[in-house]
């Protein structure tokens, strides 16, 4: 029994869904049928949104299973920190079901999940400046790793700082005032060499991504499932 | 030699890079420096397509899908379009498949309160919020807005809304723009909407996804492509409010011109030690 | 005897697919979507089948030779090194929604963790095993026990230390990995899946604690920022057949020659399409056929 819940029933699920998806990308026989079809597929797709959203519910729990684990073998030195991100957990919730009370206890108010004012407040003062510094970071980890990859150790590692130095030059304003033709050489190595470029790696992942689909449907790829036995 | 290793080491150091780039990005946003900007064929090839094919009222579906995170490079680029667009006459429908499109959309409506002044809501654009569902939902709404979804983001049923009831399906729309931080957004469009319906697609897109769907574009699969922060910036010379991007844009140059200076530093440093590491061998 | 049995129903199954098609191709009825090129559904048909063909002749007994994968081989030097420096083992593979086009990475990701699992438990490492995939969560743990366990070493696992989810959101999950990197100070660094502009910031934090790291990506545009900083780097489809290297099934191992197949297929078409431009005609106009009856 266990094995069937543990290993059969989840591959068939597999198996079945990639068929399922093949025939509602292709098949069509008349009108009726091609729109039964289309919603048959957007069925699929809302009922992932929907695991997804509770796999969420999931995620919240192991947080705090984390930070209560991390708590008690840690203690007041750990603390402070879990206390803030447990409060903000709950503080988030909490003014989400808020909005979602008053959609239904008073639609007129416009006031929903993502609306409601405390919640909004909190995104867009504490969330995003957050979430927007992170992303900067990444101005001073392209710096510092560009430092050290671009060395001229041999001649193809110059030819790639030559076509960096290009690209840089291209996108800034500066350049433009060194030779005007930076811009027009920067569009062409981002349009055909550098598209060359990607095209393979584009083509190699889809048709790795078949071979994957095949291994899956055939029962052959099973380490996403943890357990073998 | 000494001397050359122990500078090599103080050049090395994170901390001297991170300060200094610090500066460079904050020094001319406070102090812009009012570098010209020369706009590139791409972006002026956008400018002139908007400019010859679309005629007053004329309707556009907007995709906003991006993140706060890459407002920067992506709003500038979306404010002087939407100010291109309403310039024209033209009537936008603005949706998105991305949860955070509902905070970035309230965001740029607040940063960009003079565009939408004037407009108004239900007639001359409409935000259809979170439509949930990825490819699937982009399908949907290429087929019937309506019958996907029933009520805006702001609680309205659509059939109200005189706008919607001039557009349901892809076809009906004479632009598609899709600004995105994401590749896979882009693929759904071409996808669901250009193959089906043939629909002119417009991208703005970050500068480090360009390249993977710069085939779209070279397929013509799309009309064009606004690439990052520079291309919102272009387009704001182009359609003549400063923004954003103009402001961005000499933080962007002297920030790439520090690193460039970093890179060459890194290499007289590299070599340096290489041919003194040479000569010692020697002896 | 068994290769032959399923060689004899995958015959079958595509015989049916052929016979069902030229059928409704007689009796004029629109079985296939008539604004989707069939092309592709041949060639991914063709693919599928050449794939499983190789699977088969692998079962009767035919080995085939796979290319090493520096990336993957070096994953047991990094485990085992860790180990000699007494520090722990880092692995992640993305965060999101794994119900979207990035699944097969997520797999891909998945299948690598198996395998520096059963490394850690082999060699006695820790792993910490961070993600951002709320669906993955029990899997991910499954996946760490199964390596610990399967190694005779259950003592060491600890799902509040090996496994540790942060979020889905994707600048405060880069976040939380960033700080597990350098607070734990680990070791080695892997990094496979799909990843977005969070690649160099797990890459830059793994540099600043001198970790080995092996990163891998499908996603294209991230590709160039592991291979300039990692140390071993999975390029693009190399993830997926990561995964079939784990197993070290030479029947799994054998389908990745369908990749090939496939690889050899485009090449024919770009030339061709290369061949057939400068005669001025277009293949993608050859290509676009759609299914269309009356």
């Amino acid at each position: 029994m266990s094995l069937v819940v543990r290993k059969y029933i989840p591959q068939l699920i597999v198996s079945v869904i990639i068929v399922l998806s093949i025939a509602f990308y292709y098949l069509y026989i008349n009108d009726s049928v091609a729109k039964g079809l289309t919603t048959a597929d957007k069925a699929l797709s809302d009922w992932a949104v929907i695991v997804t959203s509770f796999a969420l519910i999931v995620g919240g729990v192991d947080i705090l299973r984390y930070h209560l684990t991390k708590i008690r073998r840690e203690g007041l030195r750990q603390a402070p920190f879990s206390a803030v991100t447990i409060s903000l957990l709950a503080i988030m919730v909490i003014l989400a079901l808020i909005g979602w009370y008053w959609s239904y206890a008073n639609p007129k108010a416009g006031i929903t999940i993502t609306t409601q004012p405390q919640f909004t407040w909190l995104y867009s003062n504490i969330y995003a400046p957050a979430d927007s510094a992170m992303y900067s970071i990444l101005v001073f980890y392209i710096a510092s790793a560009s430092y050290r990859a671009f060395r001229v150790r041999n001649p193809p590692a110059l030819l790639l700082l030559v076509t960096a130095v290009i690209v840089m030059l291209g996108n800034t304003t500066i350049g433009g005032l060194i030779w005007p033709g930076f811009l027009g050489l920067r569009d062409w190595i981002m349009t055909v060499p550098n598209t060359a470029a990607f095209r393979p790696i584009t083509i190699g992942a889809g048709l790795g991504t078949i071979i994957l689909g095949l291994r899956l449907l055939t029962w052959r790829e099973i380490s996403w499932m943890g357990r073998r036995d | 030699m000494s001397g050359s290793i122990s500078l090599g080491k103080i050049l090395e150091s994170r901390e001297l890079l991170y300060t200094l780039l610090l500066i460079s990005v904050i020094l001319p946003i406070i102090h812009p420096l009012g570098i010209p900007i020369a706009v590139s064929a791409r972006t002026k090839a956008v400018y002139d397509y908007i400019e010859k094919n679309l005629k007053p009222g004329c309707h556009v579906y907007f995709e906003i899908y991006y993140e706060v995170a890459a407002r920067g490079e992506l709003e500038p680029n979306v404010v002087a379009l939407t100010k291109h667009l309403f310039d024209k006459g033209c009537k936008i429908v603005y949706g998105s498949l991305a949860s955070y499109g509902v905070v970035v959309f309230n965001l740029l409506k607040s940063t960009a309160a003079d565009i939408f002044q004037g407009k108004e809501y239900g007639k001359d654009y409409v935000f259809l919020g979170y439509v949930a569902g990825g490819e699937s939902a982009a399908a949907s709404l290429a087929k019937s807005i309506k019958g996907t979804v029933s009520t805006d983001n702001y609680g309205n049923r659509l059939e109200d809304l005189p706008l919607m009831r001039e557009v349901d399906k892809a076809t009906d729309f004479d632009l598609v723009i899709i600004a995105s931080s994401g590749t896979d957004t882009f693929a759904y469009y071409v996808r669901q909407w250009y193959t089906p319906y043939n629909v002119p697609l417009l991208f703005a897109a970050l500068s480090i996804i360009a390249p993977s769907i710069e085939p779209y574009v070279g397929a013509k699969q799309a009309v064009g492509m606004l690439v990052g922060q520079r291309a919102g910036a272009e387009y704001e010379v182009l359609v003549g409010r400063l923004g954003l991007g103009m402001a961005s844009m000499d933080a962007q140059s002297t920030s790439h011109m520090l690193v460039l200076a970093f890179i060459v530093i890194g290499n007289v440093v590299y070599w340096s030690r290489r041919l003194s590491s040479k000569k010692g061998g020697g002896k | 005897m068994k290769a032959a049995k399923s060689l004899a129903i995958a015959l079958a199954i595509l015989l049916l697919i052929v016979v069902i098609s030229v059928a409704a191709w007689f009796l004029k009825i629109q079985l296939y979507n008539p604004k989707t090129p069939l092309s592709g559904f041949l060639v991914l048909i063709g693919l599928l089948a050449a794939g499983y063909y190789y699977m088969s002749e692998a079962r009767a007994g035919t080995t085939y030779p796979v290319r090493k994968i520096p990336a993957f081989d070096a994953i047991e030097e990094a485990v085992a090194r860790s180990v000699e420096m007494g520090r722990p083992v880092h692995m992640t593979f993305g965060y999101g929604s794994i119900s979207s086009s990035m699944a097969p990475q997520y797999v891909a990701g998945l299948g690598v963790l198996s395998h520096v699992a059963r490394m850690c438990g082999k060699y006695g490492a820790k792993l910490i095993a961070t993600l951002g995939v709320p669906e993955a969560i029990a899997t991910t743990e499954e996946i760490v026990r199964e390596g610990y366990y399967s190694a005779g070493r259950p003592e060491l696992f600890d799902p509040a230390y090996n496994v540790r989810y942060f979020t889905d959101q994707q600048f405060a999950y880069a976040s939380a990995v960033q700080a597990t990197l350098i607070r734990e100070n680990v070791g080695a660094n892997i990094v496979v899946g799909p990843f977005y502009a969070e690649s160099l910031i797990f890459m830059e934090a793994g540099n600043m604690v001198n970790a080995l790291q092996i990163a891998g990506t499908a996603r294209e545009t991230q590709v160039p920022f592991f291979v300039l900083v990692a140390d071993y780097s999975f390029i693009g489809e190399e993830i997926f057949a990561a995964g079939a290297l784990a197993s070290g099934d030479r029947e799994t191992l054998a389908s990745i020659r369908g990749q090939d197949i496939g690889k050899l297929l485009v090449i024919v078409l770009t030339v061709l399409g290369i061949l057939m431009l400068l005669g001025g005609l277009k293949l993608a106009d050859y290509l676009n056929w759609v299914w269309k009856v009356g």
